[in-house]
């Protein structure tokens, strides 16, 4: 086992109202990771729909999750919510009324963990 | 100095974001959780790979599978998170296997029925690179054990 040691630490990261995880994924090809933190590893589920599973989780299904996408100016394209667990959280992508895949999804993650 | 493992697991998250490398896996785990979804791929998260190869940050996988909730669906024995101590340095594989227990669900890896192959680990380069008929992707069984992708 590696010993990864530190000599301060100022503050705590977990305070309430701080974002407890981000993800930037590609969402076309095969996906993957940008950026992220508090991420385990996210899902292809298929056309436009995603899942990132939390390495902390949630303490319960009422934390919040704020999802957008990239996209041209003129195009109709949405990030929508789908589903809440303590420990995943699963989001989508559309086009108009058209689930599509996204070039890219940007998600964040508030609320309290377990 | 500071042992992570007095640490609460969301801060040993923090610091190992701040002093590890992101580690790309070349692994995917393609699975199905059920016979009418398409087939669903995992990607290992880089900064969890990061984690799980340094060591002493995450708790044992074990610990996801004891969290308890109430009949609101709230935690109830969130401290066993931070209480147990974390594991060791893991390898790639062993970090997938982890994975797979932790983000897959359980009927996916642990209840064998039927004759079907629910569930396989491959490189990158043997998924497609485009996304064509994306949602009708399944995993092709009889190119299972010809094309060693398990």
């Amino acid at each position: 086992m590696s010993n990864l040691n530190v000599t301060n630490i100022n503050g705590s990261d977990a305070e309430a109202g701080k974002a407890k995880a981000y993800l930037n994924m590609n969402g076309t090809g095969t996906i993957a990771v940008n950026g992220s933190f508090n991420v385990s590893s996210i899902v292809d589920v298929g056309t436009g729909q995603y899942s990132a599973n939390f390495t902390a989780s949630f303490s319960a299904n009422t934390y919040t999750i704020q999802v957008s996408k990239r996209a041209n100016l003129n195009d109709s394209n949405i990030a929508l919510m789908g589903a809440l667990a303590i420990g995943q959280s699963t989001f989508m992508s559309a086009d108009g009324s058209t689930v599509a895949d996204a070039i890219e999804v940007y998600l964040t993650a508030h609320g309290d963990l377990a | 100095m500071t042992r992570l493992a007095s640490l609460k697991l969301y801060e040993r998250l923090a610091i190992a974001k701040e002093h590890l490398e992101p580690i790309q896996s070349d692994y995917r785990v393609i699975f199905e959780t059920d016979l009418d979804s398409p087939s669903s791929i995992l990607v290992p998260d880089p900064n969890w790979m990061a984690a799980a190869i340094c060591g002493g940050i995450l708790p044992p996988v074990e610990v996801y599978h004891q969290l308890e909730t109430d009949n609101q669906g709230r935690v109830i024995n969130g401290h066993i998170f931070h209480e147990t101590a974390p594991i060791g340095a893991m390898n790639e594989e062993e970090a997938i296997e982890y994975l797979i227990q932790k983000d897959i669900p359980e009927h996916v890896w642990a209840v064998k029925r039927g004759n079907a192959i629910k569930m396989v680990i491959c490189r990158k380069n043997q998924l497609p690179a485009g996304r064509e008929w994306r949602n009708a992707w399944k995993i092709k069984q009889e190119n299972i054990n010809d094309k060693n992708l398990h």
